[in-house]
């Protein structure tokens, strides 16, 4: 670690020996005309130099240059460029209200927007998507609810889980290697209705961004991706309304100034009514869900900028009355935007996130409860030291309280007796450092490095075992069973911590081939300290965090990229190619036959291993124009393996590599949207995957005249290749010049041709013919939908 | 059994929007292997002198006629060296009269079939009395589900593990159908317990003879494991399915593995006409 801290000072110096004083500093903020809001990834270039750079997550930017004449243009995709001349003698504070292109239809404002782009290719940072709410919103989904989580899985290298489940796959990852944020907070579960849709509310969005590799040295604690999620700010300066109706669910925003351009508000709100459909039908089953997001945002002085933000949610399942079920998220976030100076930008942030879930049985006379929160503490610095070199450096802190789960008895008649696992409590700061550095013309490079620690504090005394292992392999039997705890931790024992260290490496470096294209590289490593413990192939709520500690040891994963990166036609297309290789330690895997629910001993169901993956993505886009859309197609691998840790032993299948339930072999997707008039626009995606591996028998037998089917080895078949195609068409009434209302009619049509792909494939005795038959379950078939959006 | 309740609500959650059809698929067979069903059941009050065991073979998937594991010398000794022999009195059925049952005796069982050695060795686990059986209704929304109730005390202390088999038949004696709940006391130890077991429909004087078995947690787990594979693959929460070993082991040929179980328990017996 020194030797790293070392070379970053010498770095750093030795690019202050450079600096001169006839240099100022050009910073401000950059909001949207019309609402105020601030813009993410706005590109500040100073014309006919090759210097640049783009807005921070809220917006603020600086560049220091040499004093001297300058054009300074700023673009932003959607937006109008403006371009300033400024004749440079001090440091000034240039904020900017960029104009949205009213039509894009329009001839001209297309060919100003091609000036736009071009940071895919300045830029080291690679691996990484922006897409923009609107992106989101024309994206033709399931019963017409646009959502975040389905768009994503159309890129390259993201996949889904299976229809009816939210979770999503990064470069062949489990869904827990994902660490998604909403206005910086965490998420834990992503699903509403079980999977049909995700908690993120898209009239809400501001925009995303996914980092697939190349993650900055500021995230941490997850192995395969970020989703970052940003909450809009909410209008500056205008009331405004935007809602939506449609087939599940309904939704309505209310957004405005607190003081005019100073303070402003947002409340959003989503509720389904499939309740109202079940009871009509007569049916005695409820399920539905509700959401809530909030934020406050206030400028207290030019230096100084608040934000408060909120989400709440909750599924609520009923089945008769005999069940009853509920879980969701919630958190609330305090964050300080603070600008030292015009070259030091900070944010600190306070943030408490919670997912809790519910069970309740009336007729058996108890209540399951089980929930993992944390408080986190972000203060996050960009130092903008000169035109060729930003420090970003920052603390990251997180406190864990897990509850496994609690039986509750809710009567007294009842024979349960009340009982709760272990609450386990974890505490998991992190420091990071990291440059972004301009070497040369050609070669700019982000290098640093997080140093992360896990502290798993003593609580409750833990099982001993023979030979500390939780799991033990039964030679005789060829598998791996739970060990019997020999005993308990003595108090002082249980007291103490158990501490992990690790460091963190972050590399990426572009070299510029030419003004339309680059080659990337990248280099990172991550560490998880938190696992889910789950032995299903999609996310259920139940899902159960477990930290690391004396049984669990934390995941790490190394990644390694190499990129090419293409603009052409006037940055009106662009060619991303990427090659990855992933490897991962101490991956969790489950023993054959695992119990998971209701196990106060978790560590006697897991081993770990390891896990590798590899791939080549390939993404085009058109950008700009009557016509835009993306292919994406991915080719890759995702394996794991457990080996046995003794010669005795044979490991999971023999120790040999197999498929993890995440792995595709080809992956593609088209996603196409054409304005066809001013009121008509159209959109398509079609979809192709290879099926998810599985487990089929390969023989039988009978046992007190039950059929027991005989399996292959663990995920060596696959079911059937997954395919659809979806269309959608939006209709914008003419908008009424004299009237606030806006409105559009959304038309969609899911899995036009009525694949029926396979969610499953289950194996079962005919209850007539007593024949065994292989039973195919597919959730969509072709769903028409129709949603109405509104705005005033 | 708290644990197979959410099991269940999950898989019920799941089964909302499915459709389902039958598909042909092809599969490579495993080689044939034995499949032992060696269950020695104790009723309370009774010698247990009579004990059978079936021996089977493996089938491919598709292929219903199970064949029995023919001419096999079957055996059973105790910790003090009797040893009980099994005749074949039928294809693959094995019986003995002279079997000594004892609770918390441990008993090897060997088998030797085409010049392969099998063993295994299990604890005969005792079994509580049934202490009341009733029925009850329970009234959904729209639904009303009849269900019986058997009560019994746990015994307190000790991890318990339990198998409640409910057959029902006709006034007349008429076998209706058969089938049995798995119990463990977690969450519930030392307390009596209720086990129940839900019906669509039962007619007046409909008959249920209920037995409680002992059984070890190894058997319990088996048991659970094996009617998970039943159904397995009810994805995507379904957990991956798995080859379910027992406790037989192969000593002459470990590859030729063979599969199911060897077990022993007391049982109580009790029956309820349905009012």
């Amino acid at each position: 670690m020194n030797k790293i801290l070392v070379f970053l000072f010498l770095i750093v110096f030795s690019t202050l020996s450079f600096s001169q004083n006839q240099k100022s500093t050009i910073s401000g903020k950059i909001v949207d005309q019309k609402t105020g809001e601030t813009l993410i990834g706005v590109n500040i270039s100073i014309k006919n130099k090759s210097l640049g750079t783009i807005t921070n997550n809220y917006g603020f930017y600086s560049i220091t240059i040499p004093n001297d004449t300058y054009t300074i243009s700023y673009s932003y995709l959607g937006y109008k460029t403006i371009e300033k001349e400024i004749k440079l003698t001090n440091s000034l504070q240039l904020d900017i209200k960029l104009a949205e292109e009213e039509n894009v239809l329009d001839e001209v404002i297309i060919s100003q927007s091609k000036n736009n782009s071009g940071n895919n290719i300045r830029k080291p940072q690679m691996s990484t998507t922006v897409l923009k709410a609107k992106t989101i919103k024309e994206t033709p989904t399931v019963l017409g609810e646009s959502d975040l989580v389905k768009t994503i899985t159309l890129l390259p290298g993201v996949t889904d889980v299976g229809e009816g489940s939210a979770g999503f796959n990064v470069r062949g990852g489990s869904t827990d290697q994902n660490l998604v944020l909403l206005d910086e907070a965490t998420i834990y579960n992503t699903s509403h209705l079980l999977g049909f849709l995700s908690v993120f509310n898209t009239d809400v969005i501001k925009d995303i961004k996914l980092y697939k590799g190349g993650i900055p040295s500021k995230y941490g604690g997850r192995l395969s991706s970020v989703l970052e999620v940003h909450q809009k700010d909410g209008n500056y300066n205008n009331t405004k309304f935007t809602g939506g109706i449609g087939l599940l669910s309904s939704r309505l925003m209310v957004e405005g100034p607190i003081r005019k351009e100073v303070g402003s508000f947002l409340v959003a709100g989503r509720t389904s009514y499939l309740n109202l459909f079940l009871s009509l039908a007569d049916e005695p089953n409820r399920i539905s869900f509700y959401d809530l997001n909030t934020k406050l945002s206030y400028r207290i002085d030019d230096n100084n900028k608040i934000y408060f933000s909120g989400y709440f949610g909750k599924d609520k399942i009923k089945l008769s009355d005999s069940f009853k079920n509920s879980y969701g998220n919630f958190f609330i976030n305090t964050r300080l935007n603070h600008i030292f100076n015009n070259k030091l930008f900070s944010n600190l942030s306070l943030i408490y996130s919670e997912y809790d879930y519910n069970l309740e049985f009336v007729s058996e006379g108890f209540e399951w409860a089980s929930s993992i929160n944390n408080i986190n503490l972000k203060y996050n610095f960009n130092y903008y030291l000169n035109n060729t070199l930003k420090i970003n450096f920052g603390t990251d802190v997180f406190n864990y309280h897990f509850n496994p789960g609690e039986i509750i008895a809710n009567s007294n008649s009842s024979p349960i007796n009340e009982e709760k696992l272990d609450d386990k409590i974890a505490f998991e700061p992190s420091i990071y450092l990291e440059a972004e550095h301009k070497l040369s013309d050609k070669f700019t490079a982000r290098y640093g490095f997080r140093f992360s620690s896990f502290f798993r504090l003593g609580n409750k005394p833990l099982n001993t075992y023979t030979n500390d292992l939780p799991v033990v392999f039964n030679e005789e039997l060829n598998s791996y069973e739970s060990a019997k705890p020999i005993g308990v931790q003595s108090e002082s024992e249980a007291k103490k911590t158990t501490s992990f260290f690790n460091i963190e490496p972050r590399f990426s470096l572009v070299y510029q081939l030419n003004e339309q294209s680059s080659l990337k590289g990248s280099y990172q490593r991550m560490n998880q300290y938190i696992h889910l413990i789950s032995n299903t192939n999609a996310p259920t709520p139940l899902d159960i965090w477990a930290p690391s500690g004396k049984y669990i040891k934390p995941q790490n994963s190394d990644l390694f990229a190499l990129g090419l990166f293409k603009n052409f036609e006037e940055n009106n297309y662009s060619i991303e190619v990427e090659t990855y290789y992933k490897s991962i330690k101490n991956s969790v895997d489950f023993i054959d036959g695992a119990e998971l629910i209701a196990n106060n001993n978790i560590e006697t169901e897991i081993l770990q291993g390891d896990a590798r993956a590899y791939g080549l993505e390939f993404l085009l886009r058109k950008n700009s124009g009557r016509f835009t859309g993306l292919v994406g197609y991915t080719i890759s691998k995702s394996e794991q393996r457990v080996s046995g840790r003794s010669p005795n032993e044979t490991g999971i299948n023999n120790g040999i590599w197999y498929n993890t339930p995440q792995d595709r072999t080809h992956d593609l997707s088209i996603t196409g949207n054409y304005s066809l008039t001013e009121k008509w626009s159209l959109n398509a995606n079609f979809v192709f995957q290879t099926g998810r591996p599985t487990t089929y028998p390969n023989g039988q037998y009978q046992f007190e005249g039950l059929v027991v089917p005989v399996f292959t080895s663990r995920n060596e078949e696959r079911l059937p290749a997954y395919h659809r195609l979806d269309i959608s068409a939006t209709y914008t009434p003419k908008h009424n010049k004299n009237k606030k209302w806006e409105s559009e009619w959304v038309f969609g049509i899911y899995n036009i041709y009525n694949r029926q792909n396979a969610n499953s494939i289950r194996f079962r005795q005919n209850e007539t013919t007593l024949n065994n038959e292989a039973v195919q379950t597919s959730i969509f078939g072709i769903i028409p939908s129709i949603t109405y959006n509104f705005k005033f | 059994m708290i644990k197979n309740k959410i099991i269940l609500l999950i898989i019920i959650l799941i089964t909302f929007s499915a459709c389902e059809t039958v598909i042909n698929l092809d599969f490579e067979d495993d080689q044939e292997r034995l499949v032992i069903e060696a269950l020695i059941k104790w009723q309370k009050g009774t010698s247990g002198n009579n004990q059978t065991i079936k021996l089977s073979k493996t089938a491919s998937f598709y292929d219903n006629s199970i064949l029995p594991a023919k001419n096999a010398d079957v055996k059973i000794s105790n910790q003090n060296g009797a040893v009980f022999v099994f005749n074949e009195i039928a294809d693959g059925i094995y019986e003995t009269n002279n079997f000594i049952p004892s609770v918390n005796e441990s008993y090897t069982l060997t088998i030797v079939y085409e010049n392969e050695v099998y063993v295994a060795s299990e604890t005969l686990i005792e079994a509580p009395d049934i202490n009341n059986i009733t029925q009850t209704i329970e009234n959904g929304d729209s639904t009303t589900e009849p269900e019986i109730n058997v009560f019994f005390d746990d015994k307190p202390n000790i991890e318990n593990f339990y198998r409640i088999i409910y057959e029902r038949s006709e006034n007349n004696g008429a076998s209706i159908d058969s089938d049995y709940t798995i119990y463990d006391d977690q969450f519930e130890d030392g307390n009596e317990l209720v086990d129940f077991n839900e019906y669509e429909e039962i007619a007046i004087n409909q008959v249920f003879q209920i037995s409680l078995f002992g059984i070890s947690e190894r058997f319990s787990n088996y048991l659970s494991l094996i009617n998970a594979q039943g159904d397995a693959g009810f994805d995507p929460f379904a957990s991956p399915p798995v080859n379910v070993f027992g406790n037989c082991v192969n000593t002459t040929n470990s590859e030729n593995y063979p599969y199911g179980y060897f077990g022993l328990s007391e049982f109580d017996v009790a029956t309820y006409t349905w009012q």
